[in-house]
């Protein structure tokens, strides 16, 4: 078939043809020679070719097609013998059809790879992304192609593939199986952050395939300790079930659980009746136990600051009269009650945190060495422990031969001194986070060279050797820590750091208080192992579906006489601000929730108001993307999604357990060879441009010569 | 030989005074231009009362932190507590009363005794209006029953001193913290002795009764000054109602 194009400059060079045209009959007159009129001919049958562009297309004869194998390894395919059916299937037509199609092998997962044989193929760990493995075929396949895809549908998206190629022909095929099995976890809703003593909310879908109206068992295991948290029955239903899981976690720790639910006869695998999660479990409130052998302005001071601190519970006992002291009045003028020794250090003592001894002794109040020991266990089982130093302190006190001096970042001698000086640490480690009171280094720097003098220091041997030294003062470790198991100890040689907090008199430019007040948070939430301790707390989980219902829990942690509603609202994917609007469950606890219409990142924040200051919390929340891989937690076939790419390029479903991949060949074949046409461009086909322009100069010079 | 010795006692005995301060009650006195110090040897009864029957340790020597000075700062730096006694008018250079605000904001107690007895006396009107200065955004408070002051150490009825002008303390609260303490009962006057060791002011109405109640309150305070609000504390509560529904 003849066509001819038509551009602006063809008609350009119509006109060009015309003054040709007319050159030639004007010559005709003058001059009459065959051979210029021969050339002025052939002049003007190229320029037609030229311009118009002429050219002619012809049915052509296809040699071989690509007939393609696109083979899902992803880690569903492991189960029924699915990959194996797929290769036997190939292996009892590859014979037949390597002689007629130009075979070639590509296997997915989470990549596509280039195959020469399928019988090695072997399912893998990885799961799958079906569209993208189709697009990046087609990317590189050139046509005509059949392809036949092979995959139990488990696609991680719904998406289908994007990309078509004239002439490329994608078969789905997929697995028949009626008899299909099986219980499974499919959905978890949780927060990673749960809080002691706070109750923790885990959600549970569960699929079933083949079961129902049976009863079924749910059991949340610790892993550390193959403690069972939570064991629950439930009746399960075919389909989609929900259950929900809550605990209340009492220690604090990252913890393993194992969520395991009951194994069933026939049951296509139980891999999937069992999901691992993780749980960091941390502190709300930190409960300091703080124990004082006489009143002094460092006691005055850190209980003032941990009392004022609304994530502290401060327990503290100062002894204000000693058993040898004078009692000039009867008991019910004094406002002293007696020290609770038996329920400190036996009945309460694993309820705190952290225990502060300062400048206490135990000599006088019936502590014996098992109530000691107590606190050595305290602080392996997880405990702070803070020894701050006095003339009652370290080997002072008597604590030499103790099970306390175990645990001690510093020795214990007899050449133990308290002595009276006035001095700045010589020795500071700027680097360590416990002295980072300022962000920038060189004001942090400058604050602790010039902090104001101490005025004691307990000289001791020296230090531990796995003990880290914060402050020293010719070779006394004034501040230094020691990890004891899962507890720390923090040792100050000193009671003198109130002084700092008296800073702001002596400098303007940089508030001293300030790093009195930081460095003691810093101490006690270190020491007690818990650094991040807030005033609010957001509880949701991380990892949500679209169109799904998020509850979202508001924790406050504030002392009991601040009431306050908090301030929610929601930053959408598409950067929109949308107000929550929480109910009040008790003082502590506020609750909301919204439905997400967006995948994407949203972001959670909660604002509450104490007098001027303002306690802000913000927690990124994720909706669409899930946790459990649908590779082991959806097992039966996608046949809807198989359907899906079949409609997508115009083909037919296939089953694997009857498939004719020879007869599909033949029908496409057939198909293909009549669509197929190869097209010959005349004008490109000839160099016709120097052609005309050489004719064009011949004709020129036998014309002069004449 | 013996000049050395002598030498390095007094040195040692110097040391010793200053550095001691740092972990021990020191009874610090405010000195301003007037009569600053009504009772100059009271604090020695109270440091003994004080060591013998509690267990606070205390420094032997008075500290006098003169109010005018341009070293304040410096001296208040080390000295959590300070007092202000006199019953005439007291005059602070106006940069020392902001140097006296930043070291009540920043940890530091203040107690001030109008020793005049008078319902209106120029020692009030001068420290009412230097509060004023110093705390603008703060009013004074009256103490009651309830208050901390009246149960830091002893169990405290009623608010007296050598006089019962007022029944209750003053004070200014910073951060849930009295930081200034103001009583007119002169408290002070019931510790003053002659040479001979005899109480030199009868307290009115109620005579002895009264002056060792107002000890009492005084102890109290200066344990309030070391302990902060401790017997506020939940674990103390039931204990004190207990003790105060018996002596009812």
């Amino acid at each position: 078939m003849i066509t001819i194009k038509t551009t602006v400059a063809t008609i350009i060079f119509c006109i060009f043809l015309l003054i040709l045209l007319y050159l030639i009959f004007a010559n005709i007159g003058v001059r009459k020679k065959i051979v210029v009129k021969f050339l002025r001919g052939l002049l003007i049958i190229l320029l037609l070719f030229l311009l118009f562009r002429i050219e002619y297309k012809m049915p052509q004869k296809i040699d071989k097609i690509n007939l393609v194998f696109l083979i899902d390894t992803s880690y569903s395919m492991k189960f029924n013998n699915r990959l194996e059916q797929i290769k036997n299937v190939i292996s009892k037509n590859y014979d037949k059809l390597k002689k007629k199609y130009n075979v070639q092998f590509y296997e997915f997962n989470k990549n596509l790879i280039q195959i020469n044989e399928t019988e090695k193929l072997k399912p893998t760990k990885y799961e799958t992304k079906i569209h993208s493995a189709v697009d990046q075929l087609l990317s590189i396949l050139g046509n005509p192609s059949i392809v036949f895809l092979f995959s139990d549908g488990i696609n991680n998206t719904n998406e289908v593939p994007a990309v078509k190629k004239e002439n490329c022909f994608i078969i789905p095929v997929a697995f028949n199986e009626k008899k299909f099995k099986d219980i499974s976890i499919t959905d978890l809703r949780y927060s990673k952050t749960g809080f002691k003593d706070v109750e923790h909310k885990i959600s549970l879908e569960i699929m079933s395939f083949g079961y129902d109206s049976i009863t079924c068992n749910v059991k949340l295991i610790n892993l550390s300790n193959k403690e069972v948290v939570v064991n629950k029955d439930f009746t399960l239903n075919e389909g989609k079930n929900v259950v929900e899981l809550n605990f209340t976690p009492r220690t604090t720790g990252k913890f393993n659980f194992l969520i395991s639910i009951s194994q069933f006869k026939d049951e296509i695998t139980y891999e999937n009746n069992n999901v691992s999660i993780n749980i960091d479990v941390k502190k709300n409130k930190i409960r300091v136990l703080y124990l004082c052998g006489q009143p002094s302005p460092e006691y005055y001071n850190l209980r003032s600051l941990l009392k004022n601190d609304p994530s502290i519970d401060l327990v503290s006992f100062v002894i204000l009269r000693n058993p040898e002291d004078v009692v000039i009045v009867p008991d019910e003028d004094l406002a002293l009650i007696p020290f609770p020794t038996y329920d400190i250090f036996v009945k309460e003592l694993f309820n705190y945190d952290l225990v502060i001894f300062e400048n206490f002794s135990y000599r006088r109040f019936g502590i014996t060495n098992e109530y000691l020991e107590n606190i050595r266990k305290f602080v392996y089982s997880g405990g702070g422990f803070i020894m701050i130093g006095g003339e009652n302190s370290f080997f002072l006190g008597g604590y030499k031969f103790t099970p306390i001096e175990e645990i001690l970042p510093v020795e214990l001698s007899l050449d133990e001194r308290w002595v009276y000086s006035e001095f700045r640490p010589d020795y500071i480690d700027y680097n360590h986070p416990l002295l980072k009171i300022f962000d920038n280094e060189k004001d942090n720097e400058y604050v602790w060279k010039n902090v104001p003098l101490l005025g004691n220091y307990q000289k001791v041997r020296g230090v531990k050797k796995e003990a880290v030294v914060l402050l020293r003062y010719q070779n006394i470790p004034l501040m230094s820590y020691t990890t004891v198991a899962k507890g720390r100890v923090f040792a100050l040689l000193t009671n003198t750091t109130w002084r700092w907090t008296l800073g702001n008199l002596l400098s303007e430019k940089y508030d001293y208080r300030e790093l009195y007040t930081k460095l003691w948070k810093n101490i006690i939430y270190f020491t007690s192992g818990a650094e991040e301790v807030k005033n609010l707390y957001i509880v949701c989980p991380e990892e949500n579906n679209l169109n799904e219902q998020i509850g979202i829990n508001i924790f406050i942690n504030l002392p009991e006489e601040i009431e306050l509603k908090p301030e929610v609202y929601i930053i959408t994917p598409d950067k929109r601000k949308e107000f929550l609007y929480p109910k009040k469950i008790s003082k502590e606890k506020y609750t909301t929730s919204f439905i997400p219409v967006l995948e994407g990142k949203y972001y959670i924040n909660a604002i509450a108001r104490v007098g001027k200051n303002v306690i802000k919390e913000e927690k990124e929340i994720t909706v669409g993307k899930k946790e459990l891989s649908n590779e082991l937690s959806f097992l039966k076939v996608n046949v809807e999604y198989m359907k899906n790419i079949a409609d997508y390029y115009n083909t037919e479903l296939q089953y694997i357990e009857n498939l004719n991949i020879e007869h599909i060949c033949e029908k496409i074949k057939n198909v293909v060879s009549k669509q197929f046409v190869s097209v010959e461009e005349v004008y490109r086909k000839l160099p016709i441009g120097i052609l005309f322009i050489l004719i064009f100069i011949t004709e020129i010079f036998i014309a002069k010569i004449k | 030989m013996k000049k050395i010795f002598l030498y390095t006692f007094v040195f040692k005995f110097l040391l010793f005074n200053l550095y001691a301060a740092a972990d021990k009650f020191v009874f610090a006195q405010l000195k301003y231009p007037g009569n600053w110090d009504p009772y100059p040897y009271v604090y020695l009864d109270v440091l003994d009362i004080l060591s013998l029957t509690t267990s606070v340790k205390t420094e032997q020597n008075r500290k006098i932190i003169d109010v005018t000075s341009d070293k304040l700062n410096e001296e208040l730096a080390k000295t959590p507590f300070v007092m202000l006694f006199g019953d005439d008018e007291v005059k602070i250079p106006y940069k020392n009363i902001k140097v006296l605000r930043d070291y009540l904001i920043n940890g530091g107690t203040l107690f001030i005794e109008d020793t005049s007895e008078f319902h209106y006396s120029k020692f009030d009107s001068s420290i009412r209006e230097i509060v004023k200065q110093m705390f603008p955004e703060y009013k004074f408070k009256k103490t009651t029953q309830e208050h901390v002051l009246m149960k830091s150490f002893y169990l405290i009825r009623k608010v007296t001193g050598r006089v019962v002008l007022y029944p209750y303390l003053e004070y200014i609260e910073h951060e849930n913290r009295p930081i200034i303490i103001y009583s007119r009962n002169n408290i002070i006057a019931c510790w003053a002795r002659d040479r001979f060791g005899k109480f030199i002011y009868t307290c009115i109405p109620e005579g002895e009764q009264q002056r060792f109640n107002s000890q009492k309150l005084f102890l109290n305070i200066i344990m309030y000054s070391l302990c902060g609000t401790y017997k506020m504390d939940k674990v103390h509560q039931p204990f004190i109602e207990q003790k105060l529904r018996y002596k009812k």
